[in-house]
């Protein structure tokens, strides 16, 4: 297993030998596809009613170390579902079961046979492993030890047989009804690290098991897939359908492949209402926006051209009002995507919209498949302003990069993940939507202040780097909330045109691989010329939370010379104490003074403006390091106010009201607040008094 | 419709005429109201009176800043819901009141007695019997209310389970059956407080003549009060309209804003007033009151002062 303690110095090394060669990096072409490490064929057969799977699978496993491997590790992730006591449910405590039929709805899998595909039987060579905690009644994880180890670069091929059965409460996986959501479902290889990988020093298997908050990492290959089913199901899978073939027993069999992907989940539900659309790149894409592109990017018109995919929508038919909104969000998911990072080299992308009651696989992420979520209410004036259902959308389609392709590990860098789609969903959505994200009722709601809503300083700061199952407190408001701010920050001090080359060039480099966080800094420090191991060690490797305050601005009659004075006449001044500076003093002068604070841990250089009474503004820098600073000013022009972060740089910023200060209070806000809420309370008086 | 075109001029008519109690309505509760703003709009003074980023809170509601003032001053939000609840309390407490003062000078316009007198008289009068029966009429209307939604609630519940079922009509009809219920219960409100102040009834008594009243006339009820409420509308029309229109950014406009809404509520005070003397020229068109030295209880042919025919009943 990959460690998990990290020192700071190789981090911040690396980054500076990365910044060292400055300038934009040379453009990477953009791979067409993955080196695949393993392919499965596999042919699963549904037992609606039982809401059993039977399948047998043949997988094929290239070795990609410079050292012989032993032993395969699997993931049997439908096991988190087998009882109470899987570290799944131990870490969510219970609550993902609350109130569902647990007796009914159990769920497991079983390898029934497992052999060489010459015959030998692997079966007596089998463990459960649990690297990740002391929980031995984990079977998320089964090590297979092989009878001889598998030379560099040669092949194993493995033929197994299983059984499972589908969990009944529908937390990522599972049915609820006809709808069946299926996904973990099958034996899958995790990854065999080779050394440098990820920053390892020796090669090993990485296969971690289902945890609460976390669930994807695993190698590139090719999937052959047939599913068979009672043909009143309507199917949606990963990769693109070959083939329908009707049997006589009444169902049919779905036949799809796909290649370049590292999972696949599929669905059924005869409810479901089929849409199909063509996203033509030609179509939704004009020249201008390619021509902006490519010089946004420093890269070709041909580098940034987009290929035609099928989008299949499978929506609940009461949400048919819904159907091009779920369409739009796709498609435009799939252009700016596309666009800003690399074109989406798969022909399909599958939409899902999950069951009622089946929410709980809604807002899920599979290689050319997602589910979306969305609810009745959105159907309708004035809630469909409310951008949640495109939210949804915008956000699976940005793990088809982020994670899809980009495969970091989810497990124990879930920033990585979780974070650069928060970050590109809200660029995708401005993009296309504009910064309104919800709007009803004549309230509204931003796209990033949506996010800085959230950021607050009471909550917990975990270092947003760090394996999923340690942030359990605020997993959510660590990795995705504070890890868009925190490339939004970024994106600030950079400009966008260098944070999307830091984007599009991790992308490029990385697509089919498996990145880790330096690797993100390296390309980060490269593409911007700086080194930028400092940035990334404060806000992400540490905790604590970022809040600048002008905590106080005095203007007034510059008094002069006071106390003994060199032409021996001594004299006693004082400050004058009032904002308005209405005491005696210099009628040319005045004397200003602006205390700014840091008051949280986190430490980021930033501009303070002061501003003046018919004059330009002045601007400072201060480096943060210290807990305040003070700026005095003596000139003829008094000083009005003093903001810092005057560009609104830093959104990391916990609080921006206390960003500036004026030196005259004016009560136009509280009075207007004051007297609306006076009318509000006689409304109340006269309604309660009816 | 022409009875009910003719109650709701009778009842504007005698809101004009009674424009002082009209005004004195209006000033109670913007007395009330500012006295409970003052010490909130003092301490959100402090806090962004000195802040520029704060105003973009002059536009209105934006959540962003909100949530930050609420960290700034964690125990704001709090108190403005503790005022909201102290003042609905107080609100049914002003509004026994006021309703007994309103349908005293209402039900005595030939007296010689001051207005303040009249107002004042009523408001302590009728004000145990008023409040009890609100509080009774409003416990009652939660219950039946409450069950009546019930059923429409499990089907909402299970449409959006299931997505199968009777779809929005269950929330709509649900919402219609609880809007209905109010509309009963504040009809049949007033209808006891006429008849209270005409006969100087107990309450529980009242309620009883009141229930009575509506429910063998519910569509005159209905009807008045639907003309009212469509007054009250334009009334709020034309003022969403001003404030759509009119930015309030600067010191002048707060002001116009802040005129706007009490034009507003003054308005909608005399609306209200003009509905209570619509209600009691319905209640006097259904039972006339007995004419001076008329046997209690006998039967009444015209009812002197009144320019309409009693309605059959």
């Amino acid at each position: 297993m990959a460690t998990l303690t990290r020192p700071l110095g190789p981090i911040l090394a690396l980054a500076t030998l990365a910044a060292a060669g400055t300038g934009p990096a040379p453009a990477a072409p953009l791979p067409e596809r993955a080196h695949a490490v393993v392919d499965y064929d596999i042919r699963v057969r549904l037992d609606a009613e039982e809401k059993r799977l039977s399948g047998e699978e043949r997988l094929v496993w290239r070795n990609p170390a410079s050292e012989p491997i032993g032993e395969l590790w699997f993931h049997l992730y439908l096991n988190a579902f087998r009882n109470s006591k899987s570290t799944f449910f131990r870490e969510s405590g219970g609550g993902l079961w609350r109130g569902r039929d647990v007796e009914d709805g159990w769920g497991g899998i079983d390898i029934t046979s497992i052999r060489r595909a010459d015959g030998v039987d692997l079966a007596g060579a089998t463990s459960f492993e649990h690297p990740d905690d002391d929980n031995d009644d984990d079977r998320t994880v089964l090590r297979v030890r092989l009878p001889e180890p598998v030379p560099p670069g040669e092949i194993v091929t493995l033929d197994l047989a299983f059984e499972a059965r589908l969990p009944g409460f529908l937390v990522r996986t599972g049915y609820v009804r006809d709808y069946f959501l299926v996904g973990q479902w099958f034996p899958k290889l995790g990854v065999y690290e080779p050394a440098g990988t990820r920053g390892r020093l020796d090669g090993g298997w990485n296969c971690h098991q289902f945890h609460s908050q976390s669930e994807f990492y695993a190698d590139f290959g090719d999937y052959h897939v047939e599913i068979t089913l009672p043909d009143r199901f309507v199917v949606g899978a990963t990769g693109r359908k070959v083939e329908d073939r009707e049997n006589e027993d009444g169902t049919t069999t779905h036949v799809y492949e796909q290649a370049n992907v590292h999972d696949f989940a599929w669905t059924a539900d005869p409810r479901f209402l089929e849409v199909r659309r063509t996203f033509r790149a030609d179509d939704e894409v004009s020249p201008g926006e390619y021509d902006e592109t490519a010089r946004l990017l420093g890269r070709s018109l041909e580098e940034v051209r987009l290929q035609d995919v099928e989008v299949v929508l499978l929506l609940q038919p009461e949400h048919a009002p819904q159907r091009e909104r779920h369409i739009r969000a796709a498609k435009a998911a799939l252009k700016w995507y596309g666009l800003w990072y690399g074109r989406y080299p798969h022909a399909t992308l599958t939409v899902v919209d999950p069951a009622s009651g089946g929410g709980g696989s809604g807002g899920m992420e599979y290689p050319t498949l997602i589910t979306a979520g969305t609810r009745h209410l959105f159907n309708w004036w004035p809630l469909d302003r409310i951008l949640e259902p495109e939210d949804v959308i915008v956000h699976e389609v940005g793990h088809q990069y982020w994670q899809g392709m980009v495969a970091s590990n989810e497990f124990e860098e879930p920033w990585l993940d979780e974070g650069f789609t928060t970050y590109s969903t809200a660029k995708v959505l401005v993009q296309e939507y504009g910064p309104v994200a919800a709007e009803a009722f004549g309230l509204r709601l931003g796209q990033l202040e949506e996010l800085r809503m959230s950021n607050r300083a009471r909550r917990d700061f975990d270092p947003i780097r760090g394996p999923a199952w340690d942030i359990s407190r605020d997993y959510r408001f660590d990795i995705y909330t504070r890890t868009a701010l925190t490339l939004e920050t970024l994106e600030r001090l950079l400009g966008e045109e260098t944070m999307s080359r830091v984007m599009r060039t991790y992308h490029e480099r990385w697509r089919f691989g498996h990145p880790g966080s330096e690797d993100f800094y390296v390309v980060a420090s490269e593409v911007a010329g700086q080194d930028l191991g400092w940035f990334f060690e404060r806000t992400v490797e540490r905790p604590g939370f970022l809040d600048y305050e002008v905590a106080s601005v005095r203007s007034g009659r510059d008094p002069g010379p006071g106390g003994i004075l060199d032409d021996g006449a001594a004299a006693t001044v004082s400050l004058p104490e009032t904002a308005d500076g209405t005491e005696d003093g210099n009628e040319d002068s005045w004397r200003s003074v602006v205390l700014v604070r840091r008051r949280g841990e986190l430490v980021l250089p930033v501009e303070v403006e002061l501003q003046f009474e018919g004059a330009p503004p002045e601007r400072r820098q201060w480096d943060g390091r210290d807990r305040w600073v003070r700026y005095e000013a003596t000139g003829p022009h008094r000083l009005v106010a003093a903001v810092v972060d005057p560009d609104d740089r830093l959104v990391l910023d916990v609080n921006r009201l206390n960003n500036a200060r004026r030196a005259q209070t004016d009560h136009a806000t509280a009075t207007y607040w004051g007297t609306r809420w006076a009318f509000w309370l006689q409304t109340v008086l006269s309604l309660v008094g009816l | 419709m022409r009875t009910l075109a003719a109650l709701t001029r009778e009842g504007l008519s005698e809101a004009w005429a009674a424009r002082r109690v009209v005004l004195l309505v209006w000033l109670i509760h913007l007395v009330l109201a500012a006295a409970a703003t003052f010490p909130l709009w003092q301490s959100l003074r402090s806090v962004v009176g000195s802040l520029p980023e704060a105003d973009v809170l002059r536009t209105g509601i934006v959540f962003g800043a909100l949530t930050d003032l609420a960290e700034m001053r964690p125990g704001l939000p709090g108190a403005f819901g503790a005022t909201l609840v102290a003042v609905a309390v107080l609100g049914v407490l002003v509004g026994a009141g006021v309703n007994g003062g309103v349908l005293e000078v209402l039900s005595g316009s030939g007296e010689r007695r001051s207005l303040g007198q009249r107002f004042g008289q009523g408001a302590g009068r009728f004000f145990g019997r008023f409040l009890g029966m609100a509080l009774l009429v409003g416990a009652l209307a939660a219950i039946v209310g409450g069950l009546a939604m019930l059923p429409f609630a499990q089907l909402t519940r299970s449409y959006f389970r299931t997505g199968s079922g009777p779809g929005w009509l269950a929330p709509l009809g649900g919402a219609a059956v609880g809007g209905l219920v109010l509309l009963l219960a504040l009809l049949v409100l007033d209808a006891s407080r006429i008849h209270v102040v005409r006969s100087d009834a107990g309450g529980l008594s009242g309620l009883r003549a009141g229930l009575a009243l509506v429910l063998r006339h519910p569509l005159l009820w209905g009807g008045t009060w639907l003309a009212n409420a469509v007054l009250v509308g334009m009334a709020v029309l034309l003022f969403v309209l001003f404030r759509q229109a009119v930015p309030t950014d600067r010191g002048a406009l707060i002001l116009a804003m802040v005129l706007a809404q009490q034009a507003l509520v003054f308005v909608r005070t005399g609306l209200r007033v003009a509905l209570l003397a619509s209600e009691t020229a319905l209640v006097e068109r259904l039972r006339p009151s007995p004419r001076p030295g008329a046997t209690v209880g006998a039967p009444t042919a015209r009812q002197s002062g009144s320019s309409a025919s009693p309605v059959p009943v």
